[in-house]
């Protein structure tokens, strides 16, 4: 099967000032369709700087990053927009919704931006997988944190997309809900064969998870194994 | 359709800021509707004065006229055959409201105690009370055909000569050969027109005596007045048509090339107009540009969402420009409405206005309503709008998106 994420020797260098900063050093992985992933490590490990390069936000300063063999250095922006609205979902730690449009346009968003036909059903569809049918016509600001992170699971997921990208999404929410989240995220990718790559520096997540997990510390992948093999290695 | 609600209810979502910008704009507006109908009532009050109280819209003479007739008045003067000519045309075009005939010349003015050098013009009483229907007599009665002796003076002229209603005259002038004639005259009035410079020398009398004391049956001027001066560029087509057909030759002066005085004030005006326009202008841009600085920094995370969803630049800065676009058009829309609103009521005010420089009269302050200048300032005010705001908007669409995604 091919990979539907191919990244090579992959290096991501900031200024800071006057001092150089190795977000990301030689990162070498592939991602497979329907494949769920854990991005795991400490805080400055460079999970955030891979999902942005895998999500096609931004570009590498070394390697290649290649999803659905589109190699993303060389599409303009143009291209890059198209091809995430089309192939790509994203959740974010802040949620991100637009604050000025209801549960249910923001979830429409990424089909008018792919001009899908038939949106009615399918953001219905999927506003009821995520148990919030009821709240189809409120605002971001009438919800908790739980629910909007559940809207913008179903806005990332509502066009079927190849990959989803979510940069530590528990992160702003109760262990509980937290939980639940995560859940429901991997329940529907899993649904629709979407692959995930989720960034967490959770201990609890990363303990309990049963996914493949990618452990980075200063921007080098220094695991890419099941959980179990971690707590043997005592990382 | 998605940026047009996103527009409106981003407008709605900083009411308070919203809210200034509208009436930044809106203010701007409400000036450029009613100073624009300020400045048009007065183009169209003055325009209407100066043809009603002097020039007519058309006056005809005798080919060489304008070039010669101060050299020579005797060899550019309009024969009785040829006004004849130039009536049977003119009757015949039903945009024509009168013709009067005119004859002018300079003459010495007496009485008792002082002498002034007038400007004397030889009017058919009964067809010039039409032309001149915009003077104002402020003593006495206007002329009639059957008083003979009978004579209007201006303001100026008639202080100058301490002389009131009723009182005799002599007047003075050279015939064609240069030999000097008098007659009696006796004020039946005395005028006021819209230039006090005319009134200090104008002098008004029954063409058949100035023919008399000149000893000619000519005069100088046929004049015509029209019923609409919106009539005037279709009437001189069709007047140079019949000219060519009938072999007439024609010299004319229309009443704006005469109108020197008109155009000055309609510069005057131009040029306030056009300033206060770049003052609005400039309000409206400080304003849209502010307020999509601070729209854009606030919604700097949004931008970076939206673009990390899939949304292209230019769709980012179109929002913005929409956003801008909509909040100038209703402001631009409320003002028009406020301006039009304002502009009736001063107008019922009937608030008198002090006479401008070079003129007599003081005038009623109008406002007219102006479509174009309503249209000009909506579309001004919705492209400066835009462009204003095309910059900061562009600017936060080519933000990284990463960068955008991390600010708080």
């Amino acid at each position: 099967m091919n990979p539907i994420v191919r990244v090579s020797a992959l290096g991501k260098r900031y200024r800071l000032g006057e001092t150089e900063v190795n977000a990301l050093d030689g990162v070498t992985l592939d991602i497979y369709p329907g494949e769920s992933v854990i991005l795991s490590g400490p805080s400055g490990s460079g999970k955030s700087t891979l999902l942005q390069l895998i999500g096609c936000l931004d570009t590498p300063s070394t390697g290649t990053v290649k999803v659905l063999d589109l190699d993303t250095q060389t599409q303009s922006d143009n291209a890059l927009s198209e091809f995430r609205a089309r192939h790509m979902g994203f959740v974010f730690q802040t949620f991100n919704l637009i604050p000025v449009l209801s549960v249910y346009e923001n979830v429409e968003y990424p089909l008018l931006l792919n001009k899908e036909p038939a949106r009615k059903e399918k953001i219905l569809s999927i506003l009821q997988k995520v148990g919030l049918e009821k709240h189809a016509h409120q605002y971001p600001n009438a919800l908790s944190g739980g629910q909007r992170q559940r809207v913008a699971i179903a806005r990332a997921l509502v066009h079927q997309p190849k990959l989803l990208i979510a940069d530590e999404p528990t992160a702003n929410l109760d262990r509980k809900t937290g939980d639940q989240v995560l859940e429901l995220m991997f329940d529907l990718a899993n649904t629709s064969k979407t692959a995930v790559v989720v960034s967490s520096h959770d201990p609890k997540i990363i303990a309990e998870t049963d996914k493949r997990q990618i452990h980075l510390v200063d921007g080098v992948v220094i695991s890419d194994k099941p959980v179990s093999h971690l707590k043997v290695a005592g990382l | 359709m998605l940026e047009i609600k996103l527009a409106f209810r981003n407008i709605l979502r900083h009411k308070r800021r919203s809210l200034m910008t509208l009436l930044a704009i809106m203010t701007g507006v409400i000036g450029i509707v009613i100073f624009g109908g300020f400045v048009e009532a007065n183009y169209s009050g003055l325009r209407e004065s100066v043809i009603r109280s002097q020039y007519g819209h058309v006056q005809l003479y005798a080919p060489g006229y304008l070039q010669n007739h101060r050299k020579d008045p005797a060899g550019h003067r309009l024969s009785p055959d040829r006004v004849d000519e130039y009536l049977q045309l003119l009757e015949s075009d039903e945009r024509v409201l009168v013709t009067t005939r005119r004859l002018e010349f300079t003459g010495l003015l007496g009485n008792a105690g002082t002498s002034q050098a007038a400007m004397i013009r030889g009017v058919d009483p009964d067809s010039e009370s039409m032309i001149n229907s915009a003077l104002t007599i402020l003593e006495g009665n206007e002329l009639t055909s059957d008083d003979e002796a009978g004579v209007l003076l201006g303001e100026g002229l008639a202080q100058s000569l301490d002389a009131k209603v009723g009182d005799e005259l002599t007047l003075l002038a050279a015939n064609d050969d240069g030999v000097m004639n008098a007659v009696d005259v006796q004020i039946s009035g005395i005028f006021r027109s819209f230039a006090k410079e005319y009134d200090d020398r104008a002098m008004m009398m029954n063409i058949q005596r100035a023919q008399e004391l000149l000893g000619i049956d000519d005069i100088d001027q046929l004049v015509v007045l029209l019923n609409y001066t919106s009539d005037l560029p279709a009437f001189m087509g069709a007047l140079q048509a019949g000219a060519n057909e009938h072999q007439l030759p024609l010299e004319f002066q229309t009443w704006d090339q005469m109108a020197t005085f008109y155009h000055k004030v309609v510069d005057l005006y131009d040029g306030l107009f056009v300033f206060i326009n770049i003052v609005i202008i400039a309000i409206v841009m400080l304003s849209i540009i502010n307020t999509t600085m601070v729209t854009v920094m606030e919604r700097t995370q949004e931008i970076g969402t939206i673009r990390a969803l899939g949304t292209r630049r230019f769709s980012v800065t179109r929002q913005f420009l929409i956003e801008c676009g909509l909040l100038a058009m209703i402001s631009a829309l409320a003002g028009v409405v406020v301006g039009i609103a304002l502009s009736l009521y001063i107008t019922s005010l009937e608030i008198m206005m002090p006479a401008p420089p070079g003129s007599s009269q003081g005038f009623p302050l109008r406002i007219e309503l102006v479509p174009e200048t309503w249209l000009f300032s909506v579309v001004g005010v919705v492209l400066v709008a835009v462009l204003s705001a095309y910059f900061p908007a562009a600017s936060a669409a080519r933000r990284n998106i990463v960068d955008a995604l991390r600010h708080v």
